[in-house]
């Protein structure tokens, strides 16, 4: 058996020989890239995979390894046991004999003298192996990334039957269901196509969706509240003829997702107050009706997004690779955490495991994504309430923005308390608001006066060291009230 | 149960809070005046905490009505992960033994397919096991000489040697067992379990997960103690081995106890004064999540705190139980977890995939888990908690008959098999001392009695009082089951 590579990467650069003869083959993969000494070491297996038996019943003996391209000759030769060395006319003449075809002789020895033998072609043989090794090293350093992409040839599918994957029936073609509209008869019967077909304006399905998904997004709720299902099954829209004028917007503008929810927030009905009478809100528990406004617990990704910008932490940088905030330390299959920047990027760029998702997202409902999933349920456990009182990332954020409210302010006027108030809500705190933050703040300056060791180990926290002329006891009391409001019904609500 | 949306009639103003099995809580009903005679103003001087202090000593208030009367409250489930070898444990195969080194007939293997990892064998040969079997106790139950401590409570388990399953690699059987499919996305047994009983305990989760630290083996995900597409709150929450139980459990270090209670209490002022303001049922929940997660701080840590129990309880558990993360210790945690009401303990010990060296693998796996098994059977029974526990003991599927690689004198592997397995059920109103369903004289087939994942699901169920048929969340359009549309009673075995 001989086995030879031309090193061209290609499924047609390995041939493969036995008893000197040229096997049929036939070419089920043909993709390879970078070097192959990745991805679980570079071990040559010999009849046999892992953990397998294998090749039984017989043994390997005279197993060679050479550095070049073998001729068809060489392998005729070492298959009939010459020397490595020996004159390969003969040999190439009695190959000839066999198929009573002379010219087969020098084609052979050209094939051999052009391996072994020319100088030109060992000169440019060079060269190719020097530009093909940079290559593979230039492909080695790049990083991959998994895309979908169309097969040159469409893989035959078939209906499996039973479901049994080893048992396929009748094979199947790329359709649409027919009860949906029709399929353009221009478009290819792939992705494209089915792109085609979903974004065609023949096709009212698709933004009505998207536009639904995206009222979701503003008002918590969409439309049609069963996001995932615009069926019989599904619900009714409370506002078919907006939901159709939007989808129709969407369409004429040119699939500009920015521009509807421009309008959506601009919108009256988005900007009214959530707080309404109680008789109005009887009326309609749960919104439909949309006389007023939408209220509902910020996303995992809002939540510690608000926490860094307010506190100035946030690291508002676009793009790259993802990073690893604190609580990856703390995910089911621990990672070392970033330092620096990597800890106060958004949420967006938060390093993301499927087996072991961000475990202070899980807790705040982010979505697990081991499932496609187009509306997040939003529950309210003590596990969240933990979130947000000890998670280091939210003590630093409060110690950060105390350190700075407290910057040359007079600690004992209310000023500094209302800033903070405003930052976190949006709105001015009433007099009692402002009688409850002094009260808290002055309980807890006592507390950490009296133990001030208690106030300099809580100050340490986080990997940003804080600059602060403001006596340590005194921050970390505000710290603390920071930290409560960023607990605070409306810092996490939108209202 | 399919009532989500549940409207009351004005006239009918009820202080009841309306809870479905759907855990929808209904917020009709309530006018600004009750609302602010109840929480805001109309309180005086009552703290927050006391009253919800009483909210949390009516446990009915969360705890659910089950569909009928249940036998069983709760469930310890000792998940043996990577797939013990039955025939070496408790299904006594005896010809396997005469057979030992001759192929296995093809009559008993069928058209069965075999796994990629010993499909390719060029021979299957029968392995017998090298451990010597007895019966034990009253009802005469065959047990391996490697499990001594569970072959004493025999008379406790009830037996099924005839479970089989439709998976044949770790990640789908793992999760067919927890979720009743082998794909990613459906809630956990535990999760399915909370949403539909609720919890005894408001202190600590209904849910619980302990993984027995430092064993290698087949991963575990996140995704397998999941609420898959039930809202988040029901997934299960992992207890760390480490200095913190549930993620961010302590407070930052220097804040301690008495700051966090004063932040607590003047945190609940503005929320009170918010409720107030808006009227919005959530935030009386907002308000009880930071109080139940105060009580958590110190419930949690009391629950993992070993020093109360006696000496002799340890000695029972064995060697390890003071080893925090060892798999005997977190069978004594199991145990004072469903003292407290905890609804669903799920353990995973991994290690069982004996592919190859499985005499000296299954000794280890034995001695990590033989005992402590044992011990929480007989310790629950001795504190009266037995009739009303189920202790789950198996794992995701059994090992094949034959031995996967050489077999050797010294040494022997075994595939999986998802064709049958034994796993035992404790308490609960299963059956004690009886052994139920059959294998081949092989242990190769179902030869009577066959018990699918979907009927041990259906069983477990009924005897925590829900019908497998009626515990139903709706997702995607259709209502989905822990059984989805599969699984029976198997009335033979439960009492």
């Amino acid at each position: 058996m001989a086995v030879v590579y031309d090193g061209s990467s290609s499924a047609n650069g390995l041939q493969l020989w036995v008893n000197s003869k040229q096997a049929e083959t036939r070419i089920v993969r043909d993709n390879l890239y970078k070097n192959i000494t990745g991805g679980g070491g570079d071990t040559i297996h010999i009849g046999e995979r892992f953990r397998d038996r294998g090749f039984s019943q017989g043994q390997i003996d005279e197993f060679s390894v050479y550095d070049k391209q073998l001729s068809a000759l060489e392998i005729a030769a070492l298959h009939q046991g010459l020397e490595e060395s020996a004159d390969l006319r003969s040999v190439a003449a009695n190959l000839a004999d066999q198929v009573a075809q002379s010219p087969v002789a020098d084609s052979l020895l050209l094939e051999h003298y052009r391996l072994n033998m020319a100088p030109e072609v060992a000169e440019q043989t060079a060269k190719l192996h020097e530009v093909r090794k940079a290559f593979c090293e230039f492909q080695d350093g790049l990083t991959e990334i998994m895309v979908m992409a169309e097969l040159n040839q469409r893989r035959p599918t078939y209906f499996l039957k039973r479901g049994a994957y080893d048992a396929p029936g009748e094979e199947v073609q790329p359709q649409t269901p027919a009860f949906l509209p029709e399929f353009p008869a221009d478009a290819p019967h792939n992705r494209l196509g089915l792109a085609q077909w979903l974004t065609s304006p023949d096709n009212p399905l698709f933004a009505r969706v998207t536009v639904n998904r995206l009222w979701q997004q503003c008002f918590g709720q969409g439309l049609v509240r069963t996001p995932e299902d615009f069926g019989s099954q599904g619900q009714p829209p409370s506002h078919p003829l907006l939901l159709d004028w939007l989808a129709a917007d969407l369409m004429e503008n040119g699939w500009d997702v920015k521009r509807t929810l421009r309008l959506i927030v601009s919108s009256a009905a988005y900007q009214q107050s959530a707080n309404v009478s109680a008789a109005s809100y009887q009326k309609d528990p749960e919104n439909r009706w949309l006389a007023r406004g939408p209220s509902y617990r910020l996303s995992a990704e809002m939540i510690r997004d608000n926490a860094l910008c307010v506190s100035g932490l946030l690291v508002d940088k676009i793009g790259g690779p993802p990073v690893r905030p604190y609580e990856v330390k703390e995910s089911f299959k621990p990672v070392d955490p970033d330092k620096g920047e990597g800890l106060y990027r958004r949420s967006l760029y938060t390093y993301w495991k499927r087996t072991a998702p961000a475990p202070a997202m899980m807790t705040l409902d982010a979505s697990k994504r081991d499932v496609c999933s187009v509306k997040r349920e939003r529950t309210a456990s003590p596990l969240q309430a933990l979130v947000l009182l000890n998670d280091p990332l939210q003590i630093e954020a409060s110690r950060t923005l105390a350190a700075s409210l407290l910057q040359d302010k007079d600690v004992d006027s209310n000023d500094w308390l209302q800033e903070l108030f405003v930052r976190t809500t949006s709105r001015q705190a009433d007099d009692t608001e402002l009688q409850i933050l002094r009260r808290m703040f002055d309980e807890q300056r006592q507390h950490f006066q009296d133990r001030s060791d208690q106030a300099n180990t809580f100050l340490q926290l986080g990997d940003t060291k804080t600059e602060s002329n403001v006596e340590s006891t005194t921050l970390a009391a505000a710290t603390v009230v920071v930290s409560a409001m960023l607990n605070f019904d409306e810092c996490v609500i939108k209202r | 149960m399919r009532d989500q949306t549940v409207t009351q009639p004005e006239s009918e103003i009820s202080m009841e809070r309306k809870h479905y099995c759907s855990n929808f809580v209904s917020t009709a009903g309530w006018s600004r005046r009750q609302i602010l005679q109840s929480f805001g103003m109309g309180l005086g001087g009552l703290a927050a905490s006391q009253l919800l202090a009483q909210e949390s000593s009516n446990q009915s208030a969360s705890a659910k009505q089950p569909h009928f009367a249940a036998k069983a409250k709760r469930v310890i489930f000792l998940f043996q992960s990577g797939g013990p070898a039955q025939m070496d444990l408790f299904d006594y195969k005896p010809l396997l033994n005469e057979r030992h080194g001759q192929e296995l007939p093809a009559s008993v293997r069928g058209m069965q397919r075999l796994t990629a990892m010993s499909g390719n064998q060029a021979s299957l040969p029968l392995a017998g096991t090298p451990f010597k079997f007895a019966q034990y106790g009253e009802s005469g139950a065959w047990v391996s000489d490697i499990l001594p401590h569970t072959a004493k409570v025999a008379d406790e388990l009830c037996f099924i040697k005839s479970m089989h399953t439709d998976a044949i690699n770790h990640g789908p059987g793992v999760t067919f067992m927890q979720t009743g499919s082998p794909f990613p996305g459906r809630p956990s047994m535990g999760a399915w379990l909370d949403y539909g009983l609720g919890t005894d305990n408001q202190d600590l989760p209904a849910f619980v997960v302990l993984v027995t630290k430092n064993k290698g083996g087949q991963p575990l995900v996140s995704r397998l103690w999941g609420s898959g597409f039930l809202p988040s709150k029901y997934q299960g929450v992992r207890f760390r081995s480490g200095e913190d139980p549930v993620l961010y459990l302590s407070n930052p270090t220097g804040v301690d106890s008495q700051s966090r209670r004063m932040m607590l209490d003047r945190l609940n002022e503005l929320h009170q004064l918010q409720l107030a303001k808006t009227g919005d049922r959530e935030i009386e929940t907002k308000i009880a999540q930071y109080e139940l997660a105060f009580r958590m701080q110190s419930s949690i840590p009391e629950v993992a705190d070993f020093s109360d129990e006696p000496e002799y309880v340890f000695e029972e558990y064995g060697p390890d139980a003071k080893n925090a993360g060892s798999f005997a210790a977190n069978c004594l945690l199991a145990r004072r977890l469903s003292e407290r009401g905890v609804r669903f303990v799920q353990l995973y010990h991994p290690g069982w995939d004996q592919h190859g060296g499985l005499e000296g693998g299954i000794r280890t796996q034995c001695n990590e888990t033989d005992q402590p098994a044992a011990a929480l059977v007989n310790d629950l029974k001795r504190r009266g908690l037995l009739d009303e526990t189920l202790v789950i003991w198996g794992g995701e599927f059994g090992r094949t008959n034959y031995c996967q690689g050489k077999l050797t004198k010294s040494s022997f592997g075994r595939d999986h098999h998802p064709r049958c397995f034994t796993m035992w059920i404790a308490g609960g109103g299963f059956k004690p001392g009886t052994s139920y369903g059959q294998t081949d004289e092989f242990g190769y087939n179902v030869a009577a009695n066959g018990v699918s994942v979907h009927d041990l699901h259906a069983t477990l169920l009924h005897q925590l009082g829900l019908d497998h048929e009626q515990l139903t969340f709706k997702y995607q359009g259709r209502w989905f089951r822990l059984t989805d549309v599969h699984g029976n009673l198997i009335p033979e075995l439960i009492g």
